[in-house]
């Protein structure tokens, strides 16, 4: 004890409290003696509580509500001095007992209620922490993620190595935390509580990631001519290469790392787009890379490049212009730096049709249409014969929900599936996959089934994904060989090009593991796209291309 | 390993429990807890584990010299060696390679800039080392004669990661000998379902509004989203650090221990020497007690002490240039209110107090903000920014959207800046059944938190990247 602790009251406080513990120990008597006379008017027997538990519930009333140190109990907890008692001694004590009988029952039950409000506390937090525990253990752990579209984390494989090193106790805790049963449960039940955060609804926009306003201070690099057979439509964004109004979107280089460009998503109404940001010095260096592979492969070859707008360019309302780049400008640019390298009118192409579902709401991809569309530019401008749509099969399914949910975890996408038609070619053709390095040869579909395949992967539908290189032999007889480099959004367009091209080959610039140059030339290609977003072509996709002409 | 992950919660402390309750002697109890926080400690840096033994063991040492020598020249002697020791381990691992930065960057050097990884909670347990060395040097404790107790103390795992820095005085009586009651338990628990609410619930979600208005978007930020990133940044900052104490305290009192409050609704100051009265309490006290009346300033201590405990405060956060600029700057406010004096402060209107302390407040999260590299930059980017002189407007779609997708969230921290706690425990006192009554409501709101903390803590292992899709 501390001296300060050890100070004596005064000596009138002093007094006081002996007197009053005097009179207490007096009370006290007659009131066990009426208890013996009357025991059934108390509440809680004395019997009923044992020893242990008397000291239990001593603890609990010593210390305060909020758990800190106990307070010793001293005579005025008791009796405090304006409970002294005023009428004459017979009737003082009568009173006084009732009193104190009263404050001891209420005492009683107090500490009894806070007792079985302890017992009731420690038993519904341990159900829910030991339940929990069993929950997790016992559960079936999932072992991929369709919404996420990966394979979660495995049970770390044991070694004293990696026990050293800490990463096994770090993947230990990974595999338990990743792969939580229920885990699409959990997921869908994060997406409704995120949307009660605040006020949000199907008609006004909503902002995710990192949106911010594009500085409108720069003017863009030389001119910025409209592609060739622009198309205006009405779409207020749709227009932005004549816009020249404040809103008018330029590029400032962005400062940091590139990867950060698009990081964001902007939620109108229920479509969701990816603001773009833009890089003209990385658009010319995907040009100049274009114009390497040209040089490389010589004047028999014809070297394309189309690169597709995604749907900010169509669907976000003019006044968040501000808030994104401008996709057309920044194809426009990389046009402008081709060299013997053709480009393919893809905006102009979709343009003419934002009224129709060329993109995805809940997806960050074009819709098979869409795709369509830019196919259809693509063998104008390579004078290869195309099919109407009319010939190949239509095929819709309901209920899809793409990636853009993942990122946002909107509930506004969860609850406004749309739907995803594609179109399956009719003519004769066979499939064959290789592994990316062009080994391992196997036969396969275009077009796989989606029946086992969860909504948010529809996409997959065209040749089941990126990580492989695909040859396509068809029917068309016009001995042009076609290899086209590109990412997902080239993925779309190869069941068009069907009846274009004798043979297709198609790989992946993220995956393929040779050389491209040696490959086309292998092939005996006449033809070589390019066919990817403006994302990948003025992001870091780009320069993927350099390490295949290199690698 | 940290408190707010599904493993923590759902596998090491529930077993941590079981094995701590099998066992009935508090010496039995204090191996458990100590192997546990060994274990706890080693989860992620398994090579740090020898660091903190070794440390552990050298204050134990030096804590018993100082004991049986103290007020004579060994005694002395140890204290200082073991500052040496402790400070010069904190030092050399956190700012050797930011004053090498700095000496190269001033003096044109090329120094080597050594990258040394930095112990978990490193800042923490050097500071319980302290307090034990210098309690034992100046009498206020005697020290402890089994290493293991000792060593329980400077790993115990509930305050290892973020405190509170619980003083040796303080755990001493419960390292001995230790009861556990039903309302330890139930207390306990509900303090860690509060903490873990504060930190996955409010703090996370305001992290991420914050990120996205601060981030690496200053320059490019309206005025007000600048100050509505800054403002949201205090709130998470108070939700983040007061729920890890929450968790630490309720943990601790789980297993017997009562450590002492380390924020107490700091908001709601009238002043900024109140401020630091509530917010951070263990660090507060620990400056006050060991360093404010250092007697190295002569005449001019009182001053001279508050600008070196501020500037201590703002590096012990960080080895960064904004630490010590908000240490600082947090100095000269409450030098200035020294001055004006407790009277001269009370005459002052408390809504201009109040409007004052919390602008002060937020401009300091502001610059606790700009860490890292080019901090110096950083904070005048985002003075300009809050002045408006980025030239971006006042105000833009993106703010007004975020506030209203994020209303209740927003409501919801203010609200829970307050003593929300102290009206029904108030009434619970009136009679059993009110006590019943709000106890069961309380449990009901715990357990929802707990589950809901849970669910929300699913997603923390994927962060989509957006990009790497194409």
């Amino acid at each position: 004890m501390s001296d300060t602790q050890k100070t004596q009251p005064n000596s009138e406080e002093f007094d006081l409290d002996a007197a009053l513990a005097e009179k207490f120990q007096e009370i006290q008597k007659e009131s066990d003696k009426l208890r013996m006379l009357s025991e059934q008017s108390l509440h809680v027997p004395e019997e009923a509580l044992s020893e242990e538990e008397e000291q239990i519930f001593s603890e609990i009333l010593l210390s305060d509500t909020d758990g800190t140190t106990p307070q010793p109990e001293t005579g005025e907890d008791v009796l405090s001095p304006a409970e002294k008692p005023t009428a004459s001694e017979p009737e003082r004590h009568a009173g006084s007992l009732e009193e104190i009988r009263a404050r001891r029952d209420k005492r009683r039950s107090m500490v009894l209620a806070k007792h079985i409000s302890a017992v009731i506390r420690i038993a519904v937090v341990s159900a829910v922490i030991f339940g929990g525990s069993v929950f997790l253990i016992v559960g079936v752990h999932p072992t991929e993620s369709a919404e996420e579209n990966r394979m979660l984390a495995k049970f770390p494989a044991f070694s004293w190595h990696a026990v050293a090193d800490g990463s096994y106790m770090a993947d230990l805790m990974h595999y338990f935390e990743d792969t939580v049963p229920g885990r699409s449960f959990f997921k869908r039940l994060i997406s409704r509580m995120d949307s009660m955060k605040g006020i949000r609804s199907t008609d006004q926009v909503q902002f995710f990631g990192n949106v911010k306003q594009i500085q409108t201070e720069t003017t863009p690099p030389a001119a910025t001519p409209v592609p060739e057979n622009s198309i205006t439509t009405n779409h207020p964004a749709a227009t932005p290469l004549t816009t020249t109004t404040a809103t008018t979107v330029t590029f400032p280089e962005p400062e940091g790392d590139p990867v950060d460009v698009g990081d964001g998503i902007v939620l109108v109404g229920d479509r969701a787009l990816s603001v773009y940001g833009g890089s003209f010095s990385r658009g010319e260096s995907y040009a100049k890379s274009l114009n390497r592979y040209k040089k490389a492969l010589g004047n028999d070859v014809n070297v394309y490049s189309l690169v597709a707008p995604t749907a900010v360019s169509f669907y976000l309302p003019s006044s968040y212009a501000g808030y994104t780049g401008s996709e057309p400008d920044n194809i426009a640019h990389i046009n402008e730096n081709l060299d013997h390298v053709v480009p393919v009118d893809a905006y102009s192409a979709l343009a003419a049709h934002v009224s129709e579902d060329i993109y995805a709401r809940t997806d960050h991809h074009w819709l098979p249409l869409g795709a369509y569309y830019a196919a259809q530019a693509f063998a104008k401008t390579a004078d290869v014969p195309f099919a109407d749509l009319s010939q190949y099969k239509k095929t819709t399914k309901s209920g899809y929900v793409g990636s853009m949910y993942t990122f946002t975890k909107s509930a506004v996408l969860q609850d406004n599936p749309e739907d995803f038609t594609y179109y399956t070619p009719q003519n004769d053709y066979t499939t064959e996959y290789y592994d990316v390095d062009f080994t391992n040869p196997r036969e396969g579909n275009l077009m796989i089934q989606l029946d086992n395949v969860e909504p948010v992967s529809w996409y997959l539908v065209f040749m089941g994904g990126d990580e492989k290189i695909t040859h396509v032999h068809t029917d068309c007889d016009n001995d042009r060989t076609l290899v086209m480099i590109k990412d997902s959004y080239g993925n779309a367009l190869v069941p068009y090009l069907t009846h274009s091209f004798t043979d297709i080959y198609v790989l992946d610039m993220r995956y393929f593991e040779r050389n491209a140059v040696d490959f086309i030339k292998n092939a005996g290609a006449t033809d070589v796209l390019f066919a990817m977003n403006t994302f990948s072509a003025t992001g870091g996709n780009s320069e993927q291309l350099e390490v295949l002409r290199k690698q | 390993m940290i408190f707010s992950r599904l493993f923590f919660l759902y596998l090491f402390f529930p077993i941590c429990i079981l094995c701590y309750f099998a066992a009935k002697k508090t010496s039995y109890r204090n191996v458990i807890l100590t192997v546990f926080s060994l274990v706890f400690y080693a989860w992620g840096e398994p090579v740090f584990l020898g660091l903190i033994i070794a440390s552990a063991l050298a204050n134990y040492l030096l804590g018993l010299l100082a004991d049986s020598y103290k007020d004579k020249t060994l005694g002395k002697l140890t204290l200082a060696v073991g500052l040496i020791l402790n400070c010069g381990l904190l030092v050399g691992l956190k700012y050797t390679g930011f004053v090498m930065e700095n000496l190269n960057h001033f003096f044109s050097l090329s120094l080597p800039v050594p990258d040394l990884p930095l112990p978990l909670g490193i800042s923490f347990f050097t500071f319980r080392a302290v307090s034990y060395l210098i309690d034992c040097a100046w009498g206020k404790v005697h020290a402890e004669r089994n290493f293991l107790t000792f060593l329980l103390y400077m790993s115990f795992f509930p305050i290892t990661v973020s405190g509170p820095i619980a003083r040796y005085e303080t755990m001493q009586p419960a390292l001995h000998d230790r009861r556990v009651t039903a309302n330890d338990l139930s207390a306990g628990f509900g303090r860690v379902a509060v903490g873990l609410g504060k930190k996955v619930i409010l703090a996370d979600n305001l992290a991420g509004i914050v990120d996205n208005f601060l981030g690496d978007n200053i320059t490019s930020q309206t005025t007000l989203g600048v100050w509505y990133g800054v403002v949201l940044f205090a709130l998470q900052m108070y939700f983040d650090f007061s729920g890890y104490s929450d968790i630490a305290i309720g943990i601790s009192r789980i297993f017997g221990f009562r450590l002492e409050e380390n924020f107490r609704h700091p908001f709601l100051c009238r002043d900024i020497t109140e401020f630091w009265q509530r917010w951070h309490i263990s660090l507060g006290t620990f400056f006050r007690d060991y360093l404010l009346y250092v007697p190295i300033f002569g005449k001019r201590r009182k001053i001279g002490g508050l600008m070196l405990v501020w500037f201590c405060t703002g590096l012990w956060h960080g080895a960064s240039w904004n630490y010590i600029i908000w240490g600082i700057y947090y100095g000269l406010f409450l030098i200035m209110e020294t001055g004006i004096g407790k009277k001269g402060m009370q005459k002052i209107p408390a809504i201009l107090r109040h409007v004052c302390n919390k602008l002060i407040i937020i401009v300091g999260f502001g610059i606790f903000y700009c860490s890292g590299e080019d901090s110096l930059t950083k904070v005048g980017d985002l003075f300009a920014a809050m002045a408006g002189f980025n030239g971006t407007g006042l105000t833009d779609a993106v703010l007004l959207t975020s506030v209203q997708n994020n209303l209740f969230l927003l409501i919801a921290a203010v609200i829970c800046c307050f003593p929300l706690l102290s009206l029904p425990e108030k009434l619970m006192q009136k009679s059993a059944s009110a006590t019943v009554a709000f106890s069961v409501t309380g449990t009901v709101l715990a357990g929802a938190v707990l589950v809901i903390s849970s669910i929300l803590l699913v997603d923390a292992t994927y962060t989509p990247f957006l990009y790497a899709k194409f």
